[in-house]
């Protein structure tokens, strides 16, 4: 990690097993690991407190993943650009999440059965870093504007 | 004489006496002579006459005779003719009888046939309408009524595309005519997969049909008969059998998910097994779970491309890239079974649009495959080249100007008898069934039904112990899209 501040990711899933090995996987990987079992569940922990990254499971009960980011993108308390990656396994409705991840950028879409463990960890990780660097170009220009005004 | 009569006279009295008395007898006698000629004279005139008489009488009658001699005979003859006659008409009254009891047979045979058929026709359980060599309908039986809705009188008489109305399910444009088509080649058509028939309601129903034409003696051609079936319960079966698969295989998906990561989470990080023995099993757990994972996901293909949901997005791509890609994936296992792999990629002259997936998933097939049935150290090479329309290649000629991706190995080849069978769901040969028992023949079907979907082609050459060669175009100018 280049940052000395713990990551933070809010693990959204059901699947209790699942969860279970995401989270100590990237514990173990540096990452100050939340977790949440449904998409409501998730939405307000999110929203409390405010993960660097979402890993979002699509098919959950009492709300799903999609609505969950739909109503975080929403929100106006918050920063609503930051990266979730899907991982799901529900292929058959791939053209509708992937649609609904474009319009919701930074968002990716991961076939949980294709990817590997170390390799979810590496596209979680790229996606904070490019996000944080976004970020910091932004701040770095809005420093700019203010010096200069 | 006188004078001498007087001398004797002197000499005496009594001759001259005696001659007196003679010559007076003598006149008497001559008299009575005379008398009796007379009569006789009168008798045989008498008797000429009754004879005159007679013969008159005789040729009178035998006139009549005659007469009556020519009327027998041809009152003779008449009875004769009228005897033919009377004949004649007997045999034909025989004959019409025969005749007519011959008809009122047929005519009872006729009916019967026709009531056969009638009801033949009508409790078939298939819509059937003939019509003839112009396209007017002459049947259309019970079943046909019910399943689309228009009476027989509506459709009789008219052509048959007056109220018959079928379309595709695909785009809801009107199909191909089968039944005209059938007409024009004089060969049975069937028409296209997904067809729906308009009832006269308007609604909708899923349809297989047939038209074939009728020939009549010495093969010329008088109408046409089409049958047609509702198929809706099938698809609704075959829909449900599919996402029966889809459900299933999505459930199958977590637990298989939850294997690999335990077992990711078994081979590295700080919890991972520590000797080599347990680090062995756990790559066994880690490869039979991987290899579920990849039927899985075959099976999805296959529901996925029953079900009709399977999304075609082609795009003006690099195709080397995406070749190169699946090499790049099926590295390990050539590596694993010493296999050359040989790479003869040519670029286009012209842009491809082709769904990415999809060709990454047909030359992904085809490279297991050839991993899979080839021998350690044996070669594979693929190919990608422009071909053109009317070229003859890998003893196929091309259709169109097209992408040509070949995969050509020297494995253990396809039996010749099982080849034609090669692309139909499920198929494994029998040297590919003995000899590796992974496999879920789903393949070379899934390969086959995404080249149908987007408008290409997939073929192959193969000689038992030899090894195959299988070859895929996809065209350069359109881009199919379902």
């Amino acid at each position: 990690m280049t940052n000395e501040k713990k990551q933070t990711i809010l693990i959204v899933e059901d699947e209790q097993a699942l969860l279970k090995a995401y989270a100590e996987r990237f514990g173990e990987e540096g990452f100050l690991v939340l977790k949440a079992s449904n998409g409501q569940e998730g939405l307000d922990t999110a929203i409390r407190e405010k993960p660097d990254i979402i890993l979002l499971d699509i098919l959950m009960p009492v709300m799903d993943g999609l609505t969950m980011m739909q109503k975080l993108r929403e929100n106006k308390s918050w920063d609503k650009s930051v990266p979730i990656i899907f991982l799901t396994n529900l292929s058959e409705h791939e053209e509708r999440v992937m649609k609904s991840a474009n319009e919701n950028k930074p968002a990716y879409y991961l076939v949980k059965s294709d990817w590997s463990l170390s390799s979810i960890v590496e596209k979680a990780k790229a996606a904070v870093l490019s996000h944080q660097e976004k970020e910091a170009i932004k701040s770095s220009v809005l420093d700019y504007m203010k010096n200069k005004s | 004489m006188n004078k001498k009569t007087i001398i004797s006279a002197s000499a005496s009295n009594n001759t001259i006496f005696k001659l007196r008395v003679l010559a007076k007898e003598k006149e008497s006698i001559r008299r009575r002579l005379e008398l009796t000629a007379k009569k006789l004279a009168k008798t045989a005139k008498e008797k000429e006459y009754v004879r005159r008489k007679l013969a008159v009488t005789a040729e009178e009658k035998e006139s009549v005779r005659r007469k009556l001699a020519v009327t027998a005979e041809a009152l003779r003859l008449k009875a004769k003719q009228l005897a033919v006659v009377a004949k004649e008409k007997e045999s034909v009254r025989r004959k019409l009888a025969l005749t007519a009891e011959e008809l009122s047979l047929k005519a009872e045979e006729l009916a019967m046939t026709i009531v056969k058929n009638q009801s033949i026709l009508a409790s078939i359980g298939d819509a059937v309408m003939a019509c003839d060599k112009e396209g007017k309908v002459i049947l259309f039986n019970r079943k046909a009524v019910t399943m689309t809705g228009f009476s027989a009188k509506e459709i009789i008489g008219n052509h048959y595309n007056h109220s018959i109305k079928f379309i595709r399910g695909t785009d809801n444009k009107p199909s191909e005519d089968f039944i005209a088509e059938a007409m024009k080649t004089g060969h049975k058509t069937t028409m296209a997969d997904n067809t729906l028939l308009i009832k006269k309601n308007g609604s909708k129903i899923s349809v297989a049909d047939s038209a074939e034409p009728i020939r009549y003696i010495h093969g010329v051609l008088i109408g046409c008969v089409v049958v047609f079936r509702d198929i809706t319960q099938e698809k609704e079966t075959d829909k449900a059998k599919s996402e029966f698969i889809s459900v299933a295989s999505h459930q199958l998906k977590t637990p298989a998910t939850i294997v690999s990561s335990y077992t990711e989470m078994l081979l590295s990080g700080s919890n991972s097994v520590t000797t080599s023995k347990q680090k062995e099993y756990v790559n066994e757990i880690r490869s039979a779970n991987q290899r579920m994972i990849d039927i899985i996901n075959t099976l999805l293909n296959v529901s996925r491309i029953e079900m009709g949901i399977f999304s075609v997005d082609p795009m003006p791509i690099d195709f080397i890239a995406v070749l190169k890609n699946s090499v790049k994936e099926a590295r390990a296992n050539l590596e694993e079974k010493h296999l050359i792999l040989k790479e003869e990629f040519h670029q286009l002259t012209h842009m491809i649009a082709v769904d990415k997936l999809l060709l990454g998933m047909v030359f992904s097939n085809l490279i297991s495959n050839s991993i899979r049935y080839t021998a350690m150290g044996g070669t594979i090479t693929v190919k990608s080249l422009e071909v053109k329309k009317d070229e003859r290649i890998n003893n196929k000629i091309i259709k169109e100007n097209s992408l040509l991706v070949s995969v050509a190995d020297n494995g253990c080849g396809i039996p010749l008898n099982q080849q034609d069978k090669v692309f139909t769901k499920f198929f494994r040969s029998d040297n590919a069934r003995s000899e590796h028992t992974a496999g879920t023949g789903l393949g070379l079907y899934i390969v086959k039904s995404i080249l149908d979907h987007i408008g290409g082609d997939v073929w192959f050459l193969s000689k038992e112990k030899e090894g195959s060669t299988f070859s895929f175009t996809i065209p350069l100018v359109r881009a199919k899209q379902i």
